[in-house]
This record gives structure tokens, sequence and C-alpha cells, in this order.
């Protein structure tokens, strides 16, 4: 009898701690998170974006998941017991659904890999799956300690060059990853510590010797994309290489960042043996 | 005596505008490393960036000014402009087409060209909608409606554009902006830009005849319907290529000739001339400005030539008003 009450006391206790079932995203970076980790099912609606092969990294998984494009209406179709977002994206979406009394958690684009954990953690938490998120962590890691470094002082120099002249500096994911990659960003040099704009200007006066293209849309036009076309910068010494890193890798977060890393690391030792070597030919 | 005050402004404000950007170097000193041909990195800015920049102000500012001042004469009214009468939008609008959906890969020939196409379109329905001789009123209103649905239609295809930035550059397409021309801007919008000037320049006398009244001008030998569509095919030529390049920069066909006509004694052959040279000057003026405003985004040239222009405009409507009945 008394073995039945513990029992039952705690399946009621699970019950009402229970994992939520019904996980709506309206943010494409929790949408990477939650088809990472959650479990299966579990997930009602992620974001069009995701489905997209070029913006979402896990898009495979995400194709057989019904989508919404950010509006409250959608989510609340969905009878969500979970709705993530973004800090920045869909901000009317996210207060209406407050204030319906939903819950609603916010999260905020990650600035380093240490808050790509720290948000992996939080994730696992909050759709009860934080044994899985640890296991994603644990082999993140490791992945990081065979390959991650720090730029030297003589390390080439890079800079973000995207579309309208955005550049990306130290404090965010993106130039963390430029730093454990070993490159030293060129975008403090502009007084961009977080993201900016460079005309064309400064970009020549800061000279760095390689540009990261991370295209959003290859083969779409606009005068921001023209920028990049820009015939002096054919004909300038510096910057002479582009770097293209696919954006799925680093817009959001998650373990895919190191593959960012990766290639990173090995463009710059390409173009380092390359300048050795036409040293030594000189 | 104004033309050459005209002349030299448009001169050094050119230079100044040669001097002014994010960074400072000596004009003088750059100028002697290209001489010497060297490459550095200030002959590239001056020359890859700056050049065609003020070059492009130049050109832009002269077809608005001069175009203003066609179509003023033609229409004997003192509101006609590529931007009231809506070719700047049409023009917008095709060139928007164009360069969104990437037919200008197919050939660059294809932007100006297109932007040609649009002004032209916008022009004659206008003048299809008004008539010869119509009030300013109407000519305003039909104005008004053609530059609104260019300016929907503008929206909805940067809406429907493929690229995740075309959003952000609608302002562009209103307002204008001189800050990413090339050198291979400036070729590609040259051609047709000079045909435009050179159908204009040659029609100072009618103009001048005009000026005395469609039957007068008549009985001295002008064919006022083929002056007509000159003007128009000359006009959507020379500003089709420049919204194309830079967008609908607004206000100066408008103000210019107004500012200068009372200086050349209010004789429409003498004011080509003038407005243009005023254009090029307006449009440098406030290029320079924009470059000199500190601000973390750049800002948008039509901002400027807007902020003094519509209240110019005002002042016109408020004139008009009283002299009318």
């Amino acid at each position: 009898m008394r073995f039945i009450i513990v029992a039952s006391a705690c399946l009621i206790m699970q019950w009402a701690n229970a994992a939520p079932q019904r996980i709506a995203s309206v943010n494409l970076c929790t949408d990477q998170y939650l088809l990472l980790l959650a479990a299966p099912g579990t997930i009602a609606t992620v974001t069009w974006l995701s489905q997209k092969p070029e913006s979402s990294y896990y898009y495979e998984r995400a194709l057989r998941i019904p989508v919404n494009h950010g509006e409250a209406e959608e989510i609340v179709a969905h009878a969500p017991d979970l709705v993530l977002a973004g800090f920045y994206s869909a901000r009317t979406t996210t207060h209406l659904l407050q204030q319906l009394g939903y819950q609603v958690e916010l999260f905020d684009h990650p600035r380093s890999v240490k808050q790509v954990r720290e948000q992996l953690r939080r994730m696992g938490d909050l759709i009860g799956r934080r044994e899985q998120a640890e296991r994603v962590i644990k082999t993140m890691d490791a992945r990081l300690q065979r390959v991650a470094t720090q730029p030297a002082d003589d390390a080439p120099t890079l800079m973000q060059y995207a579309p309208g002249g955005y550049t990306i500096g130290r404090d965010s994911l993106v130039g963390d990853i430029m730093y454990l990659a070993g490159w030293r960003n060129q975008a403090q040099n502009a007084g961009v510590a977080h993201l900016g704009i460079v005309d064309l200007e400064t970009l020549l006066m800061i000279a760095p010797l390689a540009l990261i293209d991370s295209p959003l849309a290859p083969d779409s036009y606009s005068f921001a994309e023209q920028m990049l076309k820009h015939p002096v910068l054919k004909k300038t010494a510096r910057p002479k290489f582009t770097v293209t890193i696919e954006r799925k890798l680093w817009i959001c977060g998650g373990p895919m960042v190191v593959d960012a890393l990766i290639e990173l690391r090995k463009a710059r030792e390409t173009i380092e043996r390359e300048a050795i070597e036409s040293e030594q030919r000189s | 005596m104004w033309l050459g005050l005209l002349m030299g402004s448009v001169i050094v404000l050119f230079f100044i505008s040669l001097t002014v950007g994010r960074h400072s170097f000596s004009l003088w000193q750059t100028v002697q490393e290209l001489l010497a041909q060297e490459q550095s990195v200030y002959t590239l800015i001056l020359i890859e960036l700056r050049l065609p920049r003020s070059l492009v102000a130049v050109i832009v500012g002269a077809t608005l000014g001069l175009c203003g001042a066609a179509m003023q004469g033609l229409l004997r009214n003192p509101l006609a402009s590529p931007g009231i009468l809506g070719s700047s939008s049409g023009a917008a609008l095709f060139s928007v087409i164009v360069l969104y959906f990437g037919f200008h890969a197919i050939s660059p020939w294809l932007l100006p060209i297109a932007g040609m196409a649009g002004a032209l379109l916008a022009i004659v329905l206008v003048y299809a909608l008004t008539g010869n001789d119509s009030t300013i009123t109407t000519i305003i209103l039909a104005g008004v409606a053609i530059n609104a649905i260019a300016a929907a239609c503008i929206s909805l295809a940067i809406n429907l554009a493929p690229s995740p930035y075309a959003v952000r550059e609608i302002a562009l397409w209103t307002l204008g902006d001189l800050s990413k021309v090339s050198l291979t801007n400036l070729w590609l919008m040259l051609p047709t830009t000079l045909i435009g000037w050179l159908m204009l320049i040659g029609c100072g006398q009618a103009l001048n005849a005009l000026s005395l009244g469609e039957q007068t001008a008549a009985s001295m030998g002008v064919n006022v319907a083929r002056l007509r569509w000159r003007i128009f095919l000359a006009t959507a030529l020379a500003v089709g290529a420049a919204v194309a390049t830079v967008g609908a920069i607004g206000f100066i066909g408008l103000v210019i000739p107004h500012l200068l006509r009372p200086l050349v004694g209010y004789e429409p052959r003498r004011l080509l001339f003038a407005s243009a040279l005023g254009g090029a000057v307006m449009l440098l003026l406030a290029d320079i400005s924009v470059r000199l405003i500190p601000s973390q985004i750049p800002l948008q040239v039509g901002v400027l030539t807007a902020l003094v222009g519509a209240p110019f405009f005002l002042y016109l409507i408020v004139k008009l008003r009283k002299e009318l009945p």
C-alpha cells in the first residue's frame, strides 16, 4: 500500500514536471537548438527559414515539421506549451503570446562559444533534455580542444565584409570563431566591437589580408550586394583573398560552429603557406 | 556673369568633393603619385571612389536641373519637373525590376535603358492624362497619381525581390544615394545622358519662341508637337540613366530653374544651361554635406535635397495662390 502511494506520488510529480510536448519556435536560432536537442515529436512548429538549406544547418530534420512565419495566429493554432523566441525578432508576436499567458522563453544571439554552451544547457533544461545537451557540449568541446587556437601577433588579418558594408567585431559569435581560428579580426580598427558599417574608403585604409564572404542568399541582386563587386576591390593589393564560409555554419549557435572554425583555420594555414612559399621564391 | 559664377562654383565644389571623405589625405600629393603612375591606397580611393562619386554628382545634378528647366519651358508650367511629373519614379520602378530580379546580369546596359523606358512611360502617361495647356492642378494631380502608383509598385517589386537586402533599399530609390557609384556606373550612364543633353540643348530657340504662346511659336516655324516629343524623349534618356544609377533625387529639377530664372532674364534658352550648372552645384553641395554630417549610418543625399527643396515647393504654392485670382 505504502509502495503504491509513493509510486503514484512519483508519477504525479513527474507529470507536473513533465517536459513540454508541443514546443513552438519563432526564431531560426532557437529552431536550430530544438532540432538538435528535442525529443522526437515534441516540436510543434519551427520557422519557415529552418527548412532552407542555405540558412538552416538542420534543415533536413525541419522538413517534416509544420512551419510558421512568426505570426501569433500561427503559433496559437498549435496550442504550444512552450514558445521559444529571439530577443529581437518577432517582438510583437512574443509580446502578444506573453499577454495571452503562454510560456515564452527568449534567447539572445550568443556572442561567444561560451554563451553557446550556456544556451545549450538552458535549452536542455527548458525542454527536459539536459542530458542530451551535456552530450552535445562534450562532443563540441572535444572537437574544439583539437582545433581551437589563438591568433599570433603576426597572424594574418581579416574582416567580414557583408553586403552594405556590414562587419562584425570581436564581441560576437562570428568574431569569437575568427579569434579561435587564429585570425586577427580588423573590425576593431574600424571601431566596430559588435556590429557596424565600414565604407569602402575605410576598408581600403585598414586593408585586411582577407575578406570573409558569408552570403545570405547567393546569386541575388541589390545595391548592398553590388558593393562587394565594386571594381576597386579587384584593383587593390589588399584585401587579397576571400574566404567563403557557409552562413548556416555560424549564423546561429550550436556545435556546427566548430565546422566554421575548422574551415577558417584551414584557409588561414593555406594563405600562410602560400605567403612563405612566395617569399622563398623571391 | 552669373553663368561664370555658377561654372566657377561647379569646379570649386567638384574639387572640394574630391577631398571630403572618411579619411583625409593630401589631394595634391595623391595627384603627383598618380602622375608618377604609382599606386597607393590614396590613388585608389581618389580614382575609384571619390572621382566617380563627384563626377556622377555633377552629371546627375546637371541632368535634373536641365530637364526641369526644359519641362517647365515646354509645359509653360512652373511645377513641371522630373520629380513632380513622375518620370523619376517611373525610371526608379523599371530600374528596380531590372536590378533586383537579376536582368542586368544579362547585360548591364539594360539598367539605363530600363530607367529611360520607365521615365518615358511616366511622362507620356501624365501628358495623356492632362493634355496640353492644362491647369497646374490637373498636372499636379496626374503627377501625384503616377508617382503614387510607381512608388507602390517599387515597394511591391522590392518586397518580392529574392535578395534579403532589397527591402532596406526602398529608401534609396525614393531618396537617392551616391555613396556606392563606381567608374563602371559612370560609363554606363554616360552615353544616354549625353544624347539627352544634346537633344535638350538644341531646344533653346524653340523654347524661347514657345514662351510667346503656342500659336506664335508655330507661326515662327516651330513644330510644337515634334518639340514636345523631343523634350520628352531627351528627358527620359537623361533622367532614366541618372535614376537607374543613383535613385530618384528629388526637388533639384523643381527648385533650380526657379531660383535661376530671374538671373538669366526669364529667357528659356539661357535658363537651360544655367539650370544644368545650378543643378550640379546643388547636388554637389548636398553630397558634400551628407559626408560632412557625422552619422554612424551614411545619410542619403536625397534627404538633404528634400529638406531644402520641400519648403521651397511650399513657398512656390503660396506664391502661386496669391497670383491666381
